[in-house]
């Protein structure tokens, strides 16, 4: 920013100060423009925009006070310089208290008028850089990727992009694995509040009182152990986002803090007297049943309609299978660089029986088979048999319509293949003799195949 | 080439002017001659502050209407109403300025007198001025004469001469 790109606007009613200010900014090469009232100074305000203001405290009709506050209305980032004669010092410090960056005292000395000059230029540089490295910044670190391309992810995302630039309380729910987290950190990456930290409690891993104390902090000696004062995640996440993970599983006596503390955005620490205020956002998230829990006396009922405010219900990953091809490929470049193995893709009878799969434990559960499938790969393919070495997968999936034979079938053949048909590692594990193994295996029709 | 009139007006170091003429002539590549003239400028002095106000005194002089540019030399302390005191005054691209020597010597900060660095001061406050009125505003390289002084210790840093920016400003006004 060169001098003659700085705008200042220079307001008195007094000619000789207006010719004199505007004469030695010129000759620093500051764009400057004077107006004799406060309607002049704010038709030019609403012509164009002015980084630098200088305001005569006492003017007739609307004066310097006033006229500032219209100023930051319109342009909160502005620099005003208040000009005020002995008379009125205590007024200049009142400008100062609503957020002038200083006043001049007529006349003063030429010196400090150039220092004056020189930090407001500087200080309106570093804004204007500081916003330039935001806008940088937000391609740097962009927000979590929610991989799918299923019209449910689709809707996911939209309900994101909606929900995010508001201050409002969101409820995520979906079963276990789903991904709730990450749609907390996209909504808070997504928000004004991105550059502020977006603080995670697990309400689920805490007792009662270690919750409180997670939540609201506490003060020294409040509790045995309590040694120190401690900051709670409320206080923390001033600023930025609160999520509550788990959120069902907070018991009655939280539960009544926790809201008042949401409502009045006010909290006080465990054993401590003082208020203490905190600008949260809170995004909670459960898999549990919360209506039910409300009405079995579980869940307050008024905390349930606070936090209850804009749901975004997560589908379970077998209720779209279709992302999964996007996610294994997603997870295999993930681990891959991480591993720094040459896997590059997935073999297509594995990518079938993945889209088999149930997945119960949903995309956590995806991912870690893939993680485990890296591990043992061979090939630059994902094969098969990397999923049935050593996941879950190769276990029987029992259901109450089986018969106890039809078990016994899947569960040997599950155990022989997994021991790459070696009928004596088999036995072990059944706790049966080779020769009942072989005779089992000939009376349900299964067959070795021929490169085992 | 430019011709300037040098105006001593309450100057009391009358036998440095002709060899400030010519220095500064050499500086600016301009004619530069003493003119004198009686003018009395008791009117434009403010018994409150005890000083003269420098804006008025210009107006005064810029309304005779000269041919040439005008720069009166004073001894007299100057003042424009919002500031304690200045060295000089003058508009960009005005025709005439003023500069005052009260500031410039070293005895107004209580050291011992010394009439070469003083000559040097009022040598580069002059040609600072004369920037002024050929179109020239505030340089940020320190070393040239265009930087802005506010205290007589940066009218020592710089040089008295333009620096080579400002140099290229000059001669694209010319053109």
């Amino acid at each position: 920013m060169n001098n003659n790109e700085i705008k200042i606007l220079i307001v008195d009613d007094d000619e000789i100060v207006r010719e004199s200010l505007f004469g030695w900014f010129e000759e620093d090469g500051y764009f400057t423009e004077t107006a004799k009232n406060a309607v002049e100074a704010i038709n030019k305000i609403n012509a164009t925009r002015w980084d630098i203001y200088f305001l005569d405290i006492k003017m007739p009709g609307m004066d310097g006070m006033e006229l500032h506050k219209r100023i930051r209305d319109i342009d909160k980032d502005a620099i005003v310089m208040m000009i005020t004669a002995y008379a009125s010092v205590e007024t200049a410090v009142q400008a100062l208290k609503e957020g002038a960056f200083d006043y001049i005292t007529k006349p003063f000395d030429p010196d400090y008028l150039s220092h004056l000059v020189k930090n407001a230029v500087k200080q309106k540089r570093l804004t204007t850089e500081n916003i330039k490295l935001k806008d940088s910044l937000k391609e740097l670190v962009p927000p979590p990727d929610i991989i799918g391309g299923s019209v449910h992810i689709k809707e996911i995302k939209k309900s994101i992009a909606i929900v995010a630039p508001t201050s409002t309380t969101v409820m995520i729910r979906g079963e276990s694995g789903t991904g709730k987290e990450l749609v907390a950190q996209a909504i808070h990456c997504q928000s004004d509040r991105k550059f502020l930290p977006m603080v995670s409690v697990n309400c689920g891993a805490f007792s009662e009182t270690l919750l409180e104390s997670e939540l609201f902090g506490h003060e020294k000696g409040s509790f045995t152990g309590a040694l120190y004062k401690r900051k709670g995640k409320l206080e923390i996440a001033n600023g930025g986002t609160l999520f509550l993970d788990e959120i069902g599983a907070i018991q009655p006596k939280t539960q009544v803090d926790l809201l008042r503390a949401i409502e009045s955005k006010e909290f006080s620490r465990l054993g401590g007297n003082d208020a203490i205020k905190s600008d949260f956002r809170i995004i909670c998230a459960t898999n549990s049943n919360l209506e039910e829990a409300v009405k079995k006396g579980l869940f307050r009922e008024d905390l349930f309609y606070r936090i209850n405010v804009y749901v975004i219900q997560l589908k379970p990953l077998r209720e779209r299978n279709e992302d999964i091809p996007d996610l294994v490929i997603h997870f295999i470049s993930k681990y891959r660089k991480k591993m720094n193995k040459m896997v590059d893709g997935i073999d297509s009878l594995a990518m079938d029986l993945l889209l088999q799969f149930e997945w119960m434990g949903n995309v956590r559960e995806l991912e870690n088979s893939i993680e485990r499938a890296m591990v043992v790969a061979k090939k630059h393919l994902l094969m098969k048999e990397d999923f049935l070495l050593n996941s879950q997968m190769g276990t029987v999936q029992f259901n109450s319509n089986l018969s106890l034979a039809e078990v016994e079938k899947k569960h040997i053949i599950n155990v022989v293949e997994s021991n790459k048909w070696n009928i004596s590692l088999a036995s072990k594990i059944l706790c049966l003799d080779r020769a009942t193994i072989y005779k089992k295996l000939k009376s349900y029709g299964i067959n070795r195949p021929e490169d085992a | 080439m430019h011709s300037v009139e040098l105006i001593p007006v309450e100057f009391n170091l009358p036998n440095l002017l002709l060899d400030l003429a010519k220095k500064i002539s050499s500086i600016i590549a301009a004619d530069v001659f003493v003119e004198q003239l009686s003018k009395d400028i008791s009117k434009y002095y403010n018994h409150e502050r005890g000083q003269y106000d420098a804006s008025k005194i210009l107006k005064y002089i810029e309304a005779l209407d000269k041919a040439n540019y005008s720069l009166v030399i004073t001894s007299v302390d100057l003042y424009i109403p919002i500031f304690t005191y200045v060295f000089g005054l003058a508009k960009v691209n005005g025709n005439a300025a003023i500069i005052s020597t009260h500031r410039l010597g070293n005895e107004f900060y209580g050291l011992p007198a010394n009439t070469e660095i003083l000559k040097e001061r009022i040598i580069k406050e002059a040609v600072h001025e004369f920037g002024h009125l050929i179109g020239l505003r505030h340089c940020a390289n320190f070393s040239c004469v265009m930087s802005s002084s506010t205290v007589a210790d940066e009218i020592d840093i710089k040089s008295n001469s333009f620096c080579a920016s400002c140099n290229l400003i000059v001669s694209k006004n010319e053109t």
